[in-house]
This record gives C-alpha cells, structure tokens and sequence, in this order.
C-alpha cells in the first residue's frame, strides 16, 4: 500500500506518537482521521496541519468509539489503516510494602489501565474492521505495543494490556487475512517521549539505557519510519516489530 | 454450479459427492463462522461478486449458498 493512497483513522492522535504519525503521514499525502480524549490538542495539530480531520473521542468508551467511526467511515467512505496508538503508562508494584493501609495494586488503576490500553483497542478494531469487510477495504491494523509486553517490572497493568494488545495482533491477522486485512504490532522500547519522562523517574530511564546496546533511548521519528514501512510492505502480518535498541528485559 | 460445488468441497474439506447433497451447517464439520468467511471470499474472488451481509448470513445449508450465489450470477 502507498501511503498516499491511504485513509488513515490514529488514535491517541494528539501527542507523541500518534501526533507525529499524523502530521507525518498527512504530509506524504494520505488522509487522516486523527482521534483524541483532549479537544485542545487536536485544535493544536489542525493549526499545524489544516488537511487533518480531527474528533473528540474516549475510546475507552464502547459508545463513543461506535459514533466516531460511523462518522469518519461515512465521511471518508472507507479507510484502509486504522492505527490504535492510544494509552496510558501507569506504574505500580503488585505489592507496595511502605503503602498504608493498603499496600496492594490498586484496582482502580488496573482497571483504567485496561480500558484505555486494552479494551480501546478492542472497541475500536471490532467497529473498524467490521466495516472493512463491509466495503470490501483491504488494509491493516497496527496496534502501538510496548517492550514492557514481555513483563517489566512495577508494571502489571501496562504489561498485562501490552501483551493483550500483542495476542489480539496475532488473532486479527489469522482472522482477517483472508479478506487482505493485515494485523501488525509495533513494540517501541523506551524512548525519548514526553509520556516516558511523565511516568518514569529519570534515575529509571537512566538505568535503562545503561542497559540498552545502543546505549540511548529511541525518536518518535524511529517508531514513526517502522510504522510507516509495516503499513507500506503487503506481506508483514501477524508480526510484532521490536524499536528498541536491542534492549530485551 | 461446478465451480460452487467445487468451492464448497474445497472449503470444507469433503468429497465431491458430498458436497453435492443439500447438507447444513450443524452437518459438516468444519463448517463454522471462520471457514464461513473462507466460504465467501472463496465465491466472490471466483465469481467476482459483491454478497451483501444478509444473503452471507443466510447461506447455512448448500442449497442456500447455490441458489444465492445463482442470483448474483444470473
């Protein structure tokens, strides 16, 4: 697939990754849907770039999800690329023994964690393929993972969503291949995002990259080019795609 | 007609004969809602056909999938 040719829906399109994408992908040509919670930052990216189609939408809410995409499919009449980059980091270890009363993972945490990471991409990938099929659109699915999929440390709700965003990915490429609808992952390491430095203590990323072969952390330019060649080669499907400097925890 | 039995013994693994009696969902093995979507793409890449959503909910027994894929072609 061109990217020029491409209807293009990103969630969590108004900052980091998905930003970057947008703005990217718009100016290569393609057409794009750009779905964000925050109404200031989608006003923010149609200053930057007047071409992009913007709507408010908590795509943790089935509801909302359902009316969006009924609204970009009937505007843009199909869509080749749907690109679930929304989410939340949150961390927290199963057991904090210097928190009081309760020194347990907080429920309410790894339920929100759940519903942005997990169950978005869930809501909006069954609506979008849906109609896919429908109108007979080939395409692909790409799901923003994480490394922390494989399980790190102080994180078992961003863990355990990462590694369900991963094992839809593979499911929806057995599924959907067969109406020429590919499923990709993309699993970034730790880079060098406002979202990174918001959720881990500096002492941390540092520690990371010390243990990082390339001894850095990754661009959102870096994820942006892997996002760009999975949507542009035909043949990837069912596969994760590691940016991560070689990092493996 | 050839061309659907034929598709319809390739999908669901069964012999020619077989596939030419008017056997149900319920009856054939490997009939379930995964190789149902094999079934459909299977008929529209080889009669080039648009099924609507309807017709591929209703095609549950062999007969139906013949006479609905006759309509389209007819």
């Amino acid at each position: 697939m061109d990217i020029r040719d491409a209807r293009i829906i990103i969630t969590g399109a108004g900052s980091g990754f998905g930003k970057a994408m947008a703005l990217q992908f718009a100016k290569q040509g393609a057409k794009i849907a750009a779905i964000d919670i925050n109404p200031d930052v989608l006003e923010i990216i149609k200053t930057e770039c007047p071409g992009i189609q913007t709507w408010v939408c908590d795509v943790a809410d089935n509801a909302q999800v359902e009316m969006t995409v009924n609204e970009i499919f009937s505007k843009f009449n199909g869509l080749e690329v749907l690109i679930n980059n929304a989410g939340i980091m949150r961390n927290a270890p199963l057991v904090n023994i210097m928190s009081r009363p309760d020194s347990r993972h907080s429920i309410e945490l790894w339920n929100r964690v759940i519903e942005v990471n997990q169950n978005s991409v869930f809501f909006m990938t069954r609506s979008v393929a849906d109609k896919m099929i429908k109108n007979r659109n080939k395409g692909i699915i790409l799901n923003i993972s994480s490394i922390s999929a494989r399980g790190n440390i102080g994180q078992t709700a961003y863990a355990a969503s990462k590694a369900a965003v991963e094992a839809m990915t593979k499911v929806w490429a057995k599924e959907l291949g067969r109406f020429g609808i590919r499923s990709v992952a993309i699993a970034p390491g730790f880079m060098d995002t406002a979202g990174a430095h918001d959720a881990l203590e500096e002492k941390m990323l540092s520690q990371w990259i010390d243990k990082t072969p390339l001894r850095r952390t990754g661009t959102i330019e870096e994820v942006v080019k892997t996002v760009l060649f999975a949507i542009e080669n035909d043949f990837i499907n069912a596969e994760v795609i590691n940016v991560n400097g070689g990092l493996t925890i | 007609m050839e061309k659907i039995n034929d598709i319809i013994s390739k999908t669901f693994k069964l012999s020619a004969e077989e596939s030419l009696k008017n056997l149900g969902m319920n009856q054939v093995a490997k009939w379930d809602s995964i190789t149902h979507m094999d079934l459909i793409v299977n008929i529209e890449n080889e009669f080039n056909i648009q099924l609507s959503g309807d017709d591929i909910a209703e095609m549950i027994t062999f007969d139906a999938i013949r006479e609905t894929v006759k309509k389209y072609i007819s």
